[in-house]
Formats: C-alpha cells, structure tokens, sequence
C-alpha cells in the first residue's frame, strides 16, 4: 500500500522528468533550427563564392540549390528564409531555380569592358521576328550574347526563332546560335508570323520575344527605332509599360526580371561606365605629357578624351531619366568612342 | 528523499553543461564561418584586382599584367565605387620604390589605395607591371588587405 510520502516522491519524479524532457526538446528544436539556418546561410556563402570566383575567372560552373531556399531576389539583396545574402559588388542576374547556371556575359567597347554574372535555371527562348532586316537580326545577336553560352554547363539556355504557324526552330546555346544558326537564316531571307497557339508555348516553358518596328499584341515586344536604341514593351494585364533599350543587356534585364532588373542592371552599367570613363580620361592626359605620343597622336587622344567627357555627361542624364533622345545621344557617343578607340590602338598609342 | 534531490540535481546539471558546451561549439563555428567569409572576401578583393579591366592591360586577357599608366590615373575613390569599401591594396615594382604621381611618371614604381591604420587580413601574389611608355615588363607584387571589423 503506498504512503503519502511515496505518492509525493511519484508526483514529483513526474514533474521533475516532464520539465527535463520539455528543456531538452526545446533545445533540441532550437538547436536543429540553429543547424537549418547554418546550412541555409552556408549554402548562400557557397554561392556567393561560386559568383564571385566566375566573375574573376569568367568560367561558368553548374550551382545545385532547393528552389525553396531562395525566397526571392531583389537585386543585391538574395533573400532566403533566415537571411539576406548582398551579392555586391558583384552585378548579378538571378532567377532562383533548382540547378542554375552561372555565367559571365560582358559588354566590350574596347576601352572598357562591363561583367556581369547572369545565375539562371534552363531556359528556352525564341525570337520571333517580324518584317525582319538586318538590324532586327543584328539586335537578336546582340540580346542572345547578353546571355550566357552553356556549352561547358549542365544546365542549357538554348535558343531558336520562329513561327511559321506553330512551327518553330528551336536548340541551340548562344555561341553555336550566334556564329553559324542566325547566319543561315539570314542568307535563307526567311519570314516569320507571329505565334499561334501561345498556351503550348507557355506550357512547354517557352519564351517568346518578339521583334517587329510595329505595334503587335505580345506579353514581351522589342521594337527598335534608331542607332541601336528602341522600346521594350512589356504586357501588365491590358495595358503595356514602355522601357527605353540601349544595348542588349537592357532588353535581357527585362526579359528576366522586368524593371528591378533594369533598374539595378542600368545603375551598375553608368555607375561603372562613369568610373572607367574618368579613369581612361586621366590616363590619356597624362600619356600626352610625353612629347612623342603627343606628336604621334595627340589629336586622336584628346578627340577621345572630349567623347569620353560626352559619355560621362549623357550616362549622368540617363541616370536620372530614361529619354529616347538622350539614350540615342549616348549610344553614339559610345560607338564613337569604340572607334576612336581602335583607330588610336591601330596608332600603337593606346 | 535526499537521493532524489541530489540524483534531479545532477541531471539538471549535465543539460546545463551540455546546454553551455553546444552553445559554445555554435559560437565557436560562427566565429570560423565568419572568420572563412572574411578570407573569402579578401581572396576575392585579391582576384578582382589581379584581373580587374579598370587596371590591366587591355589587350593582355590572363590578367596579372597590371599596366602603370592606369595605376597612376585610378584613385581610391573610384575603385571604392566599384569594389566597396573596407579594403586597400598596394602594386610595388621591384625595381622602384617611389610612389607615383602625375608629376613623376613614369619614374616610380609605387602604388597605394585606400590605406588606413587598423588590423587587416593580407594576401601578397607576384604580378607584373606594364610599363607603358617603354614597353617593357617589370616584375613586382599586388598586395591585398581586408580591414577586420574587430579582433575574434
């Protein structure tokens, strides 16, 4: 028969054990969260140093993630469930995704070149160009090297052109697309219509981009005017918004991350612009304080230096506002520049 | 009664112990991963500037071939722009030991950014030094500190 004294040391003993097995679970469970929230912050370090390490070297690399560990990117910031991850200062494109491809595309004028890391899942892209010429097929070469070739990765961005109905040219990597696929097409003076039957296209992960110097009822349309320079219209329900284009990489920001993408790719690209452009200038003036580079291309260095100066100006305006006339303005100036550029290397003075 | 109280004493015990010594374990490794994304961070620093553009010599695409007309035009404020901050960096030829400016050009061989007092993680590699207006190649080292934010 129990005593008091023994339903006591019972009541007790429970007590006693139901605190220590809630003290030990409760540490247990923050403990494993501890674990969950390290893995997640070091496979976000993890890849911010495979970012990195293709942003020095230039050689693209496959990167496994959990399509939930990335909750979103706003450009710089990586958000994850327990932590922002800051890609800068690298510039960098991501579209989260289970197996991404990381890559490097650069924008080269000569004097400078522009790096950029583009981080994405596999994805197919067609063009649809419509009433095309040459610098319509010029402009699909232009947005398809602004992204990366994925010969030496897992994960492929390919590419094609279409429709002829519901027929389409489809799956090829940029490089072999670029260099052998768009020349034939080209010499082929092939036409293109706009797509039929677009739910096939959306089902089957397709992007469609279509180009045409008139107004056409697409989700994504490019439609250049002049000088390398046009309009992005991108649909939003029944109503479109206009972005201005001034090379490749504008258009390609759009396609994958709309104005966030612009407006980070484009504060990246005049910020590092000004700088190179300031740098270049200083160098140049200080090369002409030797008589004989002076003598030999003097005239050459300090045209390039006042375009230099013009880029600077325009690049601060386009930074404010994103006006058709100034982009073009701007757009000249660099192509100026770039053969300004090539004419003082040719001179042995650059 | 006395032997149950001592027995819940020790168990109590041993989960604080245990609870203090996989606290600090945890200390411990965040200590180590923040002391890696440091390293990690200063490597980078490292890389970029062996490689960067704004630097090189525009034809030369290895990188490491640090050209001398553009060290002596970039300033820290610049390479602040493009890299942050938090940092600094130094060229030095081997065979020059001044500092470059405008005025000396190019005879020096010398090359700072952004130093300031304090306690920094350092890399030191061998690059070379493009020397514009002869032609010629010197030999000489970039060396690449990232400031610790505190000692730990």
């Amino acid at each position: 028969m129990l005593n008091v004294f023994d339903v006591f040391k019972i009541i007790l003993g429970i007590i006693i054990s139901i605190f220590i097995i809630f003290v030990v679970m409760r540490f247990v469970g923050s403990y494993m969260e501890i674990g969950e929230s390290g893995r997640q912050v070091s496979l976000m370090v993890n890849f911010k140093k495979t970012v990195e390490n293709v942003y020095t070297t230039g050689i693209s690399t496959d990167f496994e993630l959990k399509e939930s560990e990335i909750l979103g990117y706003r450009p710089p910031m990586i958000e994850t469930e327990v932590t922002f991850i800051d890609t800068s200062p690298t510039p960098v494109l991501l579209l989260p995704g289970k197996k991404l491809t990381v890559s490097r595309v650069d924008y080269d004028i000569g004097w400078w070149k522009f790096y950029m890391i583009e981080a994405l899942p596999e994805s197919k892209i067609i063009f649809v160009p419509l009433n095309a010429n040459g610098d319509t097929w010029s402009l699909v070469g232009n947005i398809t090297k602004a992204m990366p070739s994925t010969e030496n990765t897992e994960t492929k961005i390919r590419f094609g052109v279409g429709c002829n109905g519901t027929e389409f040219r489809f799956g090829w990597e940029a490089y072999r697309f670029v260099e052998k696929i768009l020349p034939m097409i080209i010499s082929g003076q092939m036409e293109f219509r706009a797509c039929e039957d677009l739910a096939y296209f959306r089902k089957n992960g397709y992007t469609l981009v279509t180009i045409s110097e008139k107004d056409e009822d697409v989700e994504f349309l490019v439609k250049p005017s002049e000088g390398g320079v046009g309009h992005v219209y991108i649909k939003n329900g029944d109503e479109y918004q206009a972005y201005v284009y001034k090379n490749g990489m504008d258009i390609v920001s759009l396609l994958l991350g709309g104005q966030f993408f612009y407006d980070y790719t484009n504060d990246k690209f005049l910020r590092e612009l000004d700088v190179a452009a300031s740098i270049t200038s200083k160098e140049y003036n200080l090369l002409l304080n030797d008589p004989e580079i002076n003598r030999r291309c003097g005239n050459q260095m300090n045209e390039f230096v006042a375009l230099l100066g013009s880029i600077r100006e325009t690049a601060a305006k386009l930074r404010s506002s994103d006006d058709e006339n100034t982009a073009l303005e701007f757009t000249g100036y660099m192509r100026d520049s770039a053969v300004k550029f090539r004419e003082i290397e040719s001179m042995g003075c650059a | 009664m006395m032997e149950y109280v001592l027995l819940s004493f020790f168990v109590l015990l041993i989960i604080v112990v245990v609870t203090f010594f996989l606290t600090g374990w945890q200390i411990s490794s965040s200590r180590s991963e923040r002391r890696s994304v440091e390293y990690a961070k200063a490597e980078f620093i490292l890389r970029t500037f062996a490689n960067s553009p704004y630097i090189n010599k525009n034809t030369y695409k290895e990188g490491s071939m640090l050209e001398d007309s553009k060290l002596t035009s970039i300033t820290c404020e610049e390479l602040q722009t493009l890299y942050g901050t938090g940092w600094y960096a130094e060229v030095e030829a081997l065979d020059f030991k001044e500092t470059c400016t405008y005025e000396n050009y190019p005879f020096c061989g010398n090359w700072s950014y952004c130093k300031e007092e304090g306690d920094a993680m350092t890399f030191d590699i061998p690059v070379n030094i493009y020397r514009k207006m002869n032609g010629e190649v010197d030999a000489g080292f970039l060396r690449v500190g990232l400031y610790l934010k505190e000692n730990g």
